[in-house]
């Protein structure tokens, strides 16, 4: 899984770092994509729970890596 | 000075013979420019509107507790009178539109934090970004962050009580205001 969503994932779940943070919000408000991405990640984190379960999806459905 | 003496006298007989309709209605016509005139001086934006507002609720109270509380010995006097009840008047409004005002804000401000609570995100996002939602109003922030969430632009707008179509310009705007703000301040190109 590449860096980036490894980081929105982090993020998501309130594990980034302050630089982290602001990294992500930068690509977040600059670009449409990311914002998305981390939209789903919150819907994915309200409907399966944990990080593991999210990441697992993401990973077996998506192929992301 | 007959115009004025003879609008006296019609004024003091009708007062004397208690026509209610009669008095308010010369005292309406001759001091209606007046009121509007002193009311538009406490009032910034719209104030013809205001100050049309104020004097009919000026005639409306004077109706009500009547006219013999009213003293009709000059028009000078009629002239002082009206002056400090539209001082009073509008002075009443601007503190009343300024209590609700602070409500709503505080009302707001409830809502934008349940919002960040329940959602999670207050604990989430950075400083810089907590600083930034600042430059948004408290409507596109409530809508920003929930859509940030994951929120679809109908549940925001069922989760708000507003259109689906007002989420959607809020979200707009918000994005492009802290898009804007990002650029200018990050130094990112296009």
């Amino acid at each position: 899984m590449n860096n980036k969503f490894q980081l929105l994932l982090k993020y998501a779940f309130g594990e980034s770092n302050e630089n982290e943070k602001k990294e992500i919000e930068q690509l977040i408000i600059t670009d449409e994509f990311y914002l998305d991405t981390l939209r789903g990640i919150f819907r994915l984190k309200r409907l399966l729970g944990s990080k593991e379960k999210v990441e697992n999806f993401l990973l077996t459905k998506h192929e992301l890596n | 000075m007959v115009t004025q003496k003879k609008f006296l006298t019609q004024l003091q007989t009708a007062q004397a013979q208690g026509d209610e309709n009669l008095f308010f209605s010369i005292l309406f016509n001759k001091f209606q420019p007046y009121i509007i005139s002193q009311a538009s001086t406490y009032f910034n934006e719209r104030s013809a509107i205001q100050a049309k507002d104020i004097c009919q609720d000026i005639f409306e109270k004077l109706w009500k507790k009547g006219s013999e509380k009213i003293r009709t010995n000059s028009e000078e006097e009629l002239k002082g009178f009206f002056k400090q009840v539209v001082k009073n008047t509008c002075i009443n409004s601007n503190k009343k539109k300024s209590n609700t005002r602070k409500e709503e804000l505080a009302d707001q401000k409830e809502l934008t934090k349940k919002i960040t609570t329940n959602t999670g995100l207050s604990s989430l996002i950075s400083n810089d970004l907590r600083m930034t939602l600042n430059y948004l109003t408290t409507k596109q922030k409530e809508a920003y962050l929930l859509y940030i969430d994951g929120w679809q632009l109908k549940e925001i707008a069922d989760k708000l009580n507003i259109k689906e179509t007002t989420a959607k310009n809020r979200v707009f705007t918000a994005k492009k205001k802290l898009k804007e703000i990002y650029k200018r301040s990050h130094g990112i190109l296009e």
